[in-house]
C-alpha cells in the first residue's frame, strides 16, 4: 500500500451529457481523494475548472503528491459513446467507465439556464432573457432533448457504473460505489462525509461567486443543483412531450432507467 | 422579385452585442477590437440578410455551393460578402452560412433572428448520415455505423425540426445541385437584378462525393428513426 492510504486501481472515464451534475461529482471525488492525502481544504475553484477548459485529460489533483502515477487517474468527456470510432476507441481504452445521467426535465432546465438564461449573459445583452419568450423556450427544450436522449441510449449500456444525478442529490451512497472503482481499500466514512461537505452546491456556489465578483461576461457554471425546478418553468403540455419521450426511450434501452 | 430590406434597429441591437462589432450614426458597421476600426458596412441596407443553415455537410458539399454563389457575384460585377459563421466570426451582413444550431447560444439565436431570410438545406437522411460518417471517421465498421446512426440521425432530426421551423424556405440539397433554377431562387433574395450569363458561367456541376454506402441493415434503422420521430 502506498503511503497515502491507498492503492489506485483503475484508470476511469467519466462521460456524460453536459448539464448532468459532472462537476459537483469531481468535486467530491477531488476532495475525497484531497482528505485522504491529508490536504486540509477543498479544491479551488480554477482548479476543478480545468476540468472544463479540456476534454482531454485530467487528473485529479493533489499538489502534494510527488508523482503522477500515485493519483487516481480520471477523464471526463461530454461526448457519447458513439459520436466517432475514435471517441469509442478511447473510451474502450479505460479499465472502467462511469456514466451519469438527470432526469430530462432539470437537465433541459439547467442547458437554458447555461445556454441562454445566465444572469451575466442577461446582462451583458441588457434584456430579459428569462422564460418569457415561451415559444423559443420549448423549442430549445425539445431541440436539445433530442440529443440527450440519443446520448444516453448509445452510451448507458458501455458503462460499468452508473450514476443517477437525482438518487446522489438524495442518498449521497453511491458515491461510496463510484470510490470504490479507484481504491481497493475502504471506504473512510469521516473523509466521505466531509467530502461531501466540501462539495456541497451552496459551498461550490459561493466559491465561484467569489472567483467572479466584478468580473464582466463570464458565465456561471453553478447555481443551486435543485431537482424538480422544472416544474415551475415548463408547461403541462412540455412536461408531457418530455415524458413521452423519456418513455419511448425506456423501451429502447437494456438498463433501467429512473 | 423580392427586395430584402433590414430592420435598422434591430441590427443595432444584435450587432452591438456580437464580438465587438457596433454601430454608428452614420450606419456604417465597425469592428472595435482592432484600432483600425474597419468600415463594414456602408450606405445601402437593402443587400443585407440571408442565412444558410444546414447540420454537419462536409466540406466538399460547402465548397461546392459556395464557390457557385462567389463566382456569380463576381461575374456579375456586384458586391455582396458571402462568409461564414464559425467560432464567433461573424459578418453581420450580406450572405452567411453556418450549421450552428440557434439553440446553442444566446448570441446566435439573436444574430440569426436579424436576417431577412433564413434557408435551410437539407439532405436525404441516408445521404446525411452517409456524409457525416466518413466526415467523422476514416474506417467503416459495420457494427458502428448503427450505434453511429442512433447518436446523430436523431440530433440532425432535431435541427431539421427545429432550426428548420425559424427558417423561410427549406430547400432540399439534391434538388439544390440537380437544378439550377433552385439556385437562381437562392441568389434572386440578395439580388433583384438575376444576371443570367454570370450565373451560367459561374454554375458548375458538383462533385460526386464517392463514400461506401451503408449496408441495408443502416439504412433500415434511418427509416425507422425517421418514422419514429415523424419525418414521413
Amino acid at each position: 500500500m502506498e503511503k497515502g492510504g491507498y492503492d489506485i486501481m483503475n484508470n476511469v472515464c467519466f462521460f456524460s451529457h453536459p448539464k448532468t451534475g459532472q462537476h459537483w461529482i469531481l468535486f467530491f471525488l477531488a476532495n475525497y481523494h484531497r482528505i485522504l492525502s491529508s490536504i486540509n481544504e477543498p479544491i479551488s475553484w480554477e482548479n476543478m475548472m480545468e476540468f472544463g477548459k479540456s476534454k482531454e485529460a485530467f487528473t485529479v489533483l493533489a499538489p502534494n503528491r510527488k508523482y503522477k502515477e500515485d493519483l487516481p487517474h480520471l477523464i471526463r468527456i461530454e461526448y457519447p459513446y458513439s459520436y466517432s470510432l475514435e471517441i469509442k476507441k478511447y473510451i474502450d481504452s479505460f479499465d472502467k467507465r462511469v456514466y451519469l445521467y438527470r432526469n430530462p426535465f432539470d437537465t433541459m432546465i439547467s442547458m437554458y439556464y447555461y445556454f441562454i438564461a445566465n444572469p451575466l449573459y442577461i446582462k451583458q445583452i441588457n434584456k430579459a432573457k428569462n422564460f418569457e419568450d415561451n415559444q423559443y423556450f420549448e423549442d430549445f427544450c425539445k431541440s436539445h432533448l433530442m440529443g440527450y436522449i440519443s446520448h444516453i441510449e448509445v452510451s448507458i449500456d458501455k458503462a460499468d457504473l452508473v450514476l443517477y444525478y437525482d438518487s446522489l442529490k438524495k442518498d449521497p451512497s453511491d458515491f461510496k460505489k463510484l470510490l470504490q472503482l479507484f481504491y481497493d481499500e475502504k471506504i473512510y466514512d469521516q473523509a466521505f462525509q466531509k467530502a461531501l461537505k466540501w462539495s456541497s452546491f451552496e459551498h461550490v456556489n459561493e466559491m465561484e461567486k467569489k472567483l467572479k465578483q466584478g468580473q464582466e461576461n463570464v458565465v456561471f457554471h453553478a447555481r443551486d443543483g435543485r431537482i424538480g425546478q422544472y416544474k415551475e418553468l415548463m408547461s403541462l403540455d412540455l412536461i408531457n412531450y418530455i415524458q413521452d419521450k423519456w418513455d419511448k426511450l425506456k423501451e429502447r434501452v437494456e438498463f433501467a432507467l429512473v | 422579385m423580392t427586395k430584402i430590406t433590414f430592420d435598422y434597429d434591430k441590427l443595432q441591437d444584435v450587432i452591438c452585442n456580437i464580438n465587438g462589432y457596433e454601430l454608428t450614426e452614420d450606419g456604417s458597421i465597425r469592428f472595435k477590437e482592432t484600432n483600425k476600426w474597419e468600415v463594414l458596412l456602408k450606405g445601402e441596407m437593402d443587400s443585407i440578410g440571408i442565412l444558410f443553415m444546414w447540420y454537419n455537410m462536409i466540406f466538399k458539399d460547402y465548397d461546392w455551393l459556395i464557390r457557385v454563389l462567389k463566382n456569380y457575384f463576381k461575374y456579375a460585377e456586384k458586391s455582396r460578402n458571402i462568409t461564414q459563421f464559425y467560432k464567433g466570426y461573424v459578418e453581420p451582413y450580406g450572405l452567411v452560412w453556418t450549421n450552428y444550431s440557434r439553440f446553442q447560444m444566446v448570441d446566435y439565436n439573436e444574430y440569426y433572428n436579424s436576417f431577412k431570410s433564413i434557408i435551410y438545406i437539407q439532405k436525404d437522411p441516408v445521404e446525411a448520415m452517409q456524409s457525416i460518417y466518413f466526415w467523422l471517421n476514416k474506417a467503416y465498421d459495420e457494427n458502428f455505423v448503427l450505434e453511429f446512426i442512433k447518436y446523430h440521425l436523431p440530433r440532425y432530426i432535431a435541427h431539421i425540426k427545429y432550426d428548420g421551423k425559424y427558417a423561410n424556405s427549406i430547400v432540399d440539397y439534391d434538388a439544390l445541385k440537380g437544378n439550377p433554377l433552385v439556385l437562381k431562387e437562392i441568389i434572386g433574395y440578395i439580388d433583384d437584378s438575376f444576371n443570367e450569363e454570370a450565373f451560367e458561367k459561374a454554375f458548375i456541376s458538383p462533385i460526386k462525393l464517392e463514400y461506401k454506402e451503408f449496408s441495408m441493415e443502416a439504412k433500415e434503422l434511418i427509416s425507422e428513426i425517421w418514422r419514429r420521430e415523424g419525418m414521413i
